[in-house]
């Protein structure tokens, strides 16, 4: 038990306080959530009881995953974080997630009912045997071990028979079942409960790619140990054939001698076409496309030592053979090459395209088809005048005008607009709006290809489109290198062929191996794993290889406001209680009564703890809730609905043009005026002036979908004096193409579908994952905790990779440069050069290694 | 020396029972996750007591 109240005392230093419920409130001001570690809101007062002590809880999504992961009696879990440092990042990923199962509410049981249904099951569930069966989830929100550890631990409390795979790099859990008791559906409830956000894949879907980069994985892993438990057994060989041309040894005979070359033969065979395939089969694509890659002289090098060797065993040609550099260098090749593909790997790019954002299929109203009215459609299949219906939490799947009926539109997908909107009939709402109250009928007013989510897509591609020039470039730069090699290899066995013609096959190969740029090779993709694994400890995931390099070039940084320099979701940001009760007993009647409701301003109120039960609860769609508490009934909403049910009229404070107001009343007076607010993230002022300080130079602007007003006052509080309010994804996207003619290089941090054009544009783009799936899709760098203080660890590690890896790159040079003519002059045996070039690969692996271990302990200072 | 025309064989046997050993685990999962079982180990608590 000791042990398990160290995180608790670590964060929040007061946690002995909260025994007595009359401190919570005042504590909650200056404490941290045990949860999800972040600061508590102004106004909360939500504790739990974990592992007999009572923590703070900034929300009620923390809140229940925090006691579901004590009733399973998996508060470990809670230690496990602090011990890995992953403290800083992990949760708070959990939380952006627990924030939205605590919205859904009670639909989360019903949500996977379909896995256990015979019919509806079949695309998900696999039967392995006929007694098991098998389903793969995507878990949103898996990043580190401690979460797959959990995730382990509470599938095992279903039952114990459930056999799963924890796949940290793809998110991947899969689930194997033998006990016929097991419902599928269970399973996902109980990961949803931890926080996380489970979404069954279908049999063969997107988790493809995954399931490649998994058996690329492997059978790269079996190559090198094929051909490094070979390499040790035709070292060995050719040590004792070392002696056997030897006169004064006796031990080894000729025939001895021939037996070893034998052997050593078979091995090498076997690594050479095993373990070497993957080299053969590149460079045999290369030259078919006409495309000199880095291939083709290491394939050269590998045949030039293996089938002369071969041919000189098999006709007794008394003369050199070099199994031992053959095997050598493909297995230190592997190895290079499996480091690069890990680092590629890594990088966290999901899969789910801008379509994922719309319902699969709907069933929608042919109002110009005579027969068979209502068909089921894609959402890419619609036509114009189809109509639907859509209920609360339904996601509007074309552009459309609603017909019928009205409600609350949660538009910040595509406009960025913080709060939610008011539509009613005769006004227009865009694809991905989401129905958060009410009901509709809408009805199609775009055809597929005109609606606003195509043309997000289209921006995107276009700006995909000069990003991958770039890479073009770079690839033609290490073509000419290799040309030159080639070349320089042919004139010298030119020369040799006048100088020595015996060794000139002896010298090429030399030349050949020495020349291979492998340390040259390594030095970038080292660099950039070691760097993707010290960022993804502190909360920042890499989903692009460019990215690195360009963000120590950054001179612009321009910022989304919804949801990246905001929390992106309302909160209490003051009460000015108008009659005489306190403020806390306010914030309690209201939380009491705004928990019945499911809008998005409800979910402010998720801080605030009450044993208040309301009756008769009425809620006027757009307007207010009414219910009744005690004796008493009482008013929430709207100033005019509000004061419009009103007996006594009181003068109350005038609205303020950037909040949000909630009044509330009983039967005869205004009791008090809340005001919401999307609040700045706490780490957004602290970033803005740290960047400012580091680099003097940086601009920094904001551009932002929402209203003027609201921009300007939150660019005022951070002190960004350039910022643009109203602007489309693809004036965000101009405006970005204007900066980068100008010869700025532009990074861009964002969150929304709005977002997604831009963040495609950017030289770097950086997006938060509490966002849209697209805005992920399109970033280099996924910034998982929201934290934008770790953007600064960013910029640290950036510079610090780029500084080792120009080391790195000269040492290769220099190594390159000398071991060239030495090999050339004939200085150099086929063998020293493969040793001569692993050893320099080595120093290379190791010199990278520094990036991981000096941003460690930075992490740990701060 | 004639030794090694037994020893050599016997260990290229060893060297195929090893290569079949790690293509199993590779097979059977045993490389996907790297991380997490290293902390099982510090779980104090294990199940049977609880």
């Amino acid at each position: 038990m000791a042990i398990l109240t160290r995180p608790a005392e670590r964060y929040s230093p007061s946690i002995g306080e909260t025994g007595s419920h009359a401190d919570e409130s005042k504590l909650s001001n200056r404490s941290i959530c045990f949860h999800c570690l972040e600061p508590m809101p102004k106004y909360g007062n939500l504790t739990a009881n974990i592992g007999g002590h009572v923590h703070p809880m900034c929300c009620i999504g923390c809140k229940s995953a925090a006691q579901y992961i004590d009733q399973q009696g998996l508060t470990k879990f809670y230690d496990h974080r602090d011990r890995l440092n992953h403290r800083d990042f992990f949760s708070s990923v959990a939380k952006s997630v627990s924030v939205s199962a605590a919205e859904a509410g009670s639909a989360i049981e019903d949500q996977w009912l379909f896995l256990d249904r015979k019919d509806t099951s079949s695309a998900y569930v696999s039967y392995g045997d006929p007694q098991y069966r098998c389903i793969s989830v995507l878990v949103e929100g898996l990043y580190c071990s401690s979460c797959s550890w959990l995730i382990q631990r509470a599938l095992n409390t279903v039952s114990s028979n459930i056999e799963c795979h924890i796949d940290v790099d793809s998110k991947c859990v899969h689930i194997k079942v033998s006990d016929p008791r097991v419902v599928f559906s269970n399973v996902m409830i109980t990961i949803a409960q931890l926080g996380y956000k489970p979404t069954a894949l279908k049999i063969g879907s997107h988790s493809d790619t995954f399931a490649l980069a998994k058996t690329q994985r492997n059978e790269a892993l079996k190559r090198i140990l094929v051909a490094g438990l070979g390499m040790m057994q035709v070292m060995t060989y050719a040590t004792a054939g070392y002696f056997a041309g030897n006169e004064s040894d006796p031990n080894i005979d000729s025939q001895q001698a021939r037996f070893l070359l034998l052997v050593s033969m078979l091995v090498a065979t076997v690594i050479v076409f095993y373990s070497g395939k993957p080299f053969f089969q590149n460079a045999w694509s290369d030259l078919k496309n006409r495309h000199l890659g880095m291939d083709v002289p290491i394939s050269l090098a590998i045949a030039g030592a293996y089938f002369p060797s071969v041919y000189h065993v098999l006709f007794r040609i008394d003369s050199h053979v070099y199994f031992d550099s053959a095997v050598m260098f493909v297995f230190f090749l592997s190895v290079g090459r499996y480091v690069e593909m890990r680092a590629r790997h890594r990088l966290s790019g999901s899969s789910v395209g801008i379509a994922g954002l719309l319902p699969e299929k709907v069933r929608v109203r042919r109002t110009k088809a005579s027969k068979s009215p209502m068909v089921d459609i894609a959402p890419n299949g619609v036509k114009l005048g189809d109509q639907c219906e859509l209920k609360a939490s339904e996601v509007a799947p074309f552009d459309a005008k609603i017909v019928e009926g009205g409600g609350q539109f949660d538009e910040s997908l595509f406009c960025g607009e913080s709060l939610p909107v008011e539509r009613a009939a005769g006004d227009s709402v865009l694809a991905g709006s989401a129905l958060l109250s009410g009901a509709v009928t809408v009805e199609a007013i775009q055809t597929w290809g005109n609606s606003s989510i195509a043309k997000v897509q289209k921006c995107i591609q276009s700006a995909e489109r000069v990003n991958a020039d770039e890479q073009q470039r770079n690839s033609l730069l290490s073509r000419y290198f290799i040309l030159f090699t080639l070349i320089l290899t042919t004139v010298t066995a030119g020369a040799w062929l006048t100088i020595d013609p015996d060794r000139v096959f002896e010298v090429c190969l030399a030349m050949l191996i020495a020349t291979c740029p492998c340390a040259f090779a390594l030095a970038a993709p080292v660099g950039r794993s070691a760097a993707i694994h010290a960022l993804r400890r502190c909360g920042v995931l890499l989903t692009n290889n460019t990215a690195l390099a360009s963000m120590q070039r950054v001179s612009h940084w321009c910022f989304d406001k919804t949801g990246t320099l905001t929390e992106g979701r309302p909160s209490v940001y003051d009460v000015f209680p108008q009659g005489t009760l306190s403020r806390e007993r306010c914030l309690e009647l209201v939380a009491c009564i705004e928990r019945e409701a499911d809008h998005v301003l409800s979910t402010a109120f998720n801080t605030i703890e009450t044993s208040l039960v309301a009756h008769n609860i009425k809620e006027v769609v757009g307007s207010g809730i009414s219910a009744e508490i005690g004796q008493e009934t009482y008013r929430v909403g709207k100033r005019d609905w509000v004061l419009r049910n009103q007996v006594n009229r009181h003068t109350i404070p005038d609205p303020k043009s950037d909040r949000t107001e909630l009044i509330l009343s009983n039967n005869s007076n205004v009791l008090a005026v809340i005001e919401l607010t999307d609040e700045i993230r706490p780490s957004a002022p602290d970033f803005v002036r740290n960047l400012r300080s580091t680099c003097t130079t940086v601009k920094t602007t904001i551009l932002s979908g929402d209203r003027k007003e609201v921009v300007s006052k939150i660019a005022d509080r951070l002190q960004i004096a350039d910022h643009f309010a109203n602007l489309s994804p693809s004036e965000k996207l101009a405006k970005i193409d204007l900066y980068q003619e100008q010869g700025e290089v532009v990074a861009m941090v964002g969150d929304g579908v709005n977002d997604a054009p831009v963040l495609a544009g950017a030289d770097v783009s950086i997006a938060m994952a509490s966002g849209s799936h697209l805005a992920m899709n399109n970033a280099d760098v996924i910034l998982l905790n929201g934290n934008l203080r770790n953007l600064l660890h960013l910029l640290k590690v950036a510079t610090r990779t780029a500084w080792i890896t120009r080391q790195n790159l000269v040492w290769a040079l220099l190594y390159n440069l000398t071991a060239l003519p030495l090999a050339a002059c004939g200085l150099l045996t086929p063998w020293i050069a493969a040793l001569g070039m692993s050893l320099s690969s080595l120093l290379v692996v190791l010199n990278a290694l520094r990036i991981h271990q000096l941003s460690h302990s930075e992490l740990e200072t701060n | 020396m004639e030794i090694i025309y037994l020893m050599i064989p016997l260990s290229l046997l060893l060297l195929v029972v090893a290569i079949w050993a790690f293509f199993w685990a590779t097979r059977s999962g045993q490389f996907d996750d790297l991380d997490s079982p290293a902390l099982s180990i510090l779980d104090d608590q294990s199940e049977h007591k609880e």
